[in-house]
């Protein structure tokens, strides 16, 4: 613990009023993706419509907030399928979120990482989740093709961090909320504009033929990093990550604001008991977190069960 | 060309004789979980008694790598090598280890499509026809994305026998392998299996030997306040579909039989009661004519 590292708090944003929602809330980067035309329901920032800027003037006066205030803001062109027919498409995107003055391009897909380098945009390239970065090889590979930092996979242990880091690659991991299964090989879609509520089918009831059962048997998602963010930073990671594209702008300003605090009571020197101990007597709710064993880093079923 | 597959050792006897039977190709191994690979004198013996052996080498987090490199290093001359993770492949290709394969295949977990969504026309339903096809392909159909792994040494490719995900594949040029049946929906590293029986990894290895079978009952509603479980509405229940469990993998059922200028078909013969794998063997083989 007391690391001297600095970790940089990431939060998601989806328009002005949820960037400087973030913002004021202590973010110390944004990310967020724009609406594509020619696409109905789908988008190439890998969300589907409506969880990202609405144009490119939108994006401009976010950039332009953001940067006032010294705050990066990463722009998600994380589509995770590509085709020949859609990269002028998709080249457009790309060259939306550069010219309106992003800091860095997410790219979720390996012909669309080929295509962003061979654009040489001089902006920083970071690998998305959806491309899987689970080990060495992989770490090394995006290296070579000039990646700046990658997203690690949502279920990666504190040790295989610290085996991955030093290999001259920034490490980002999303700390708070995420999926159960593997992010770039999960095909249980939701949140692309469906106009059919599907909720979130990982965390659903199912019927289990083995006995008869009614078992969440999904349900692997781990949902904070609060007691963990000394590991994280003693391990290299230097952004925290918040999912939330789309979400209640309440719920992820209160979750933006908690994390603020508990990395700057770590930089101060604080252990985990005692964020735990802040967290549960100023945001009361943190305790059904608790209760469900929900630790992304700390010794839970769900992270005995990685294989 | 059939190939049946199992990562059950003690299915072997089944299978080779099933693969004497019918000419069948055998591939051992598994896409997702490193305890589910056969030990390296398992395949030895194995690769001495087929002709054409299909080793399936799985998505690989950091804490398994250096295992699943040494465990390819070891892999008898002019086995098929089906690699599920890109920096895995990446090694390979770097190190100057794919020599001596008989083919170098990018598994599911390398290859997507976009058809192993079940609502993949629910999601695509306003889209322009020229969209849909562009999404309704694998994402090796991206010229880019096949390049770069064509330069990292992949010679054929697996992908889910789903009609519009195989005619676009067979596009790729390479030899293309359909799996059976059965759709790959998700692959996870918390293993759901483990985690029903209250087992830790890899002592649950012989619970995921065949499927159990996931009917949804609640969804969990995110608008809920707290968000929980919530009946499904009819339109939910009418795209959703049965899920399959084995291991870490979550599975769909496609009843597809065109199997139409695939260099072979995949059957899994985990899927299925060892008591019927003959019987799905032959409904094969007749359609392989």
């Amino acid at each position: 613990m007391g690391s001297q590292k600095k970790m940089n708090l990431m939060a998601p944003a989806e328009s002005t009023a949820t960037a400087v929602n973030v913002i004021e809330a202590g973010a110390d980067e944004i990310y967020l993706g724009l609406e594509t035309p020619g696409l109905v329901n789908l988008n190439l920032s890998g969300r589907g419509r409506s969880c990202n800027a609405k144009d490119q003037a939108e994006l401009v006066d976010i950039v332009t907030y953001a940067h006032d205030r010294g705050v990066l803001v990463d722009y998600t062109v994380n589509t995770p399928f590509m085709a020949d027919t859609l990269e002028e498409m998709y080249i457009e995107h790309v060259m939306r979120g550069v010219d309106a003055g992003v800091d860095a391009l997410i790219v979720g897909e390996f012909g669309a990482l080929a295509l962003v380098q061979e654009m040489d945009l001089g902006i920083p390239i970071h690998a998305s989740v959806l491309l899987n970065n689970f080990n060495r090889g992989q770490l090394e590979m995006l290296k070579g093709m000039g990646v700046a930092k990658v997203v690690l996979p949502f279920k990666i242990t504190i040790d295989e961090i610290r085996q991955l880091s030093g290999l001259g690659i920034e490490l980002e991991l999303f700390g708070q909320f995420g999926c159960s299964n593997i992010n770039g090989t999960c095909h249980l879609i939701h949140n692309a504009d469906e106009s059919i509520s599907l909720g979130l089918p990982c965390r659903a009831n199912y019927r289990v033929s083995e006995d008869g059962r009614l078992h969440n048997i999904l349900d692997a998602g781990t949902d904070c990093s609060l007691c963990s963010i000394g590991d994280l930073m003693d391990a290299g990671v230097s952004a925290l990550k918040v999912v939330g594209r789309c979400m209640n702008p309440e719920m992820i300003r209160t979750i933006i604001q908690t994390y603020r605090n508990a990395i700057d009571m770590v930089l101060d020197g604080a252990v985990p008991g005692e964020i735990k101990a802040w967290v549960l007597e100023e945001i009361p709710f943190w305790m059904m977190l608790c209760d469900q064993d929900r630790c992304k880093y700390l010794k839970t079923p769900i992270n005995d069960s990685y294989i | 060309m059939i190939e049946i597959r199992t990562a059950d050792m003690a299915k072997i006897g089944l299978v080779l004789e099933l693969s004497s039977e019918f000419g069948l190709n055998v591939g051992i191994g598994s896409e997702c979980c490193v305890h589910k690979l056969p030990s390296p004198g398992e395949v030895a013996e194995i690769a001495s008694q087929v002709d054409d052996l299909a080793v399936v080498t799985p998505i690989t987090p950091q804490k398994h790598y250096d295992r699943v490199l040494d465990f390819i290093r070891g892999l008898p001359h002019g086995v098929r090598l089906v690699v599920n993770d890109v920096g895995v492949l990446y090694s390979l290709e770097r190190d100057g280890m794919l020599d001596g394969f008989s083919a170098v295949v990018a598994g599911r977990g390398i290859v997507h499509t976009s058809e192993a969504c079940p609502w993949v026309d629910h999601l695509l339903r306003d889209e322009s026809e020229e969209v849909k096809d562009a999404f309704l392909q694998t994402n090796l159909n991206y010229s880019r994305t096949l390049g770069f792994f064509r330069d990292m040494g992949v010679t054929a490719l697996e992908t889910d026998l789903e009609l519009r995900t195989v005619e676009a594949a067979l596009r790729t040029g390479l030899p293309v392998a359909g799996h059976a049946e059965f759709i790959a929906v998700s692959y996870a590293r918390s293993c759901h299996t483990a985690r029903f029986f209250g087992e830790v990894p890899p002592a649950c290895r012989e619970r995921c030997n065949g499927p159990m079978e996931l009917e949804l009952v609640d969804m969990f509603d995110l608008s809920g306040s707290p968000p929980g479980f919530a009946q499904p509405s009819p339109e939910m229940l009418g795209i959703f579909p049965k899920l399959y469990l084995l291991g870490a993998t979550i599975f769909m059922k496609k009843d597809v039989h065109d199997v139409q200028g695939m260099e072979r078909v995949i059957i899994n013969g985990d899927m299925y009661d060892p008591a019927n794998l003959r019987g799905v063997v032959m409904a094969f083989d007749e359609g392989m004519g």
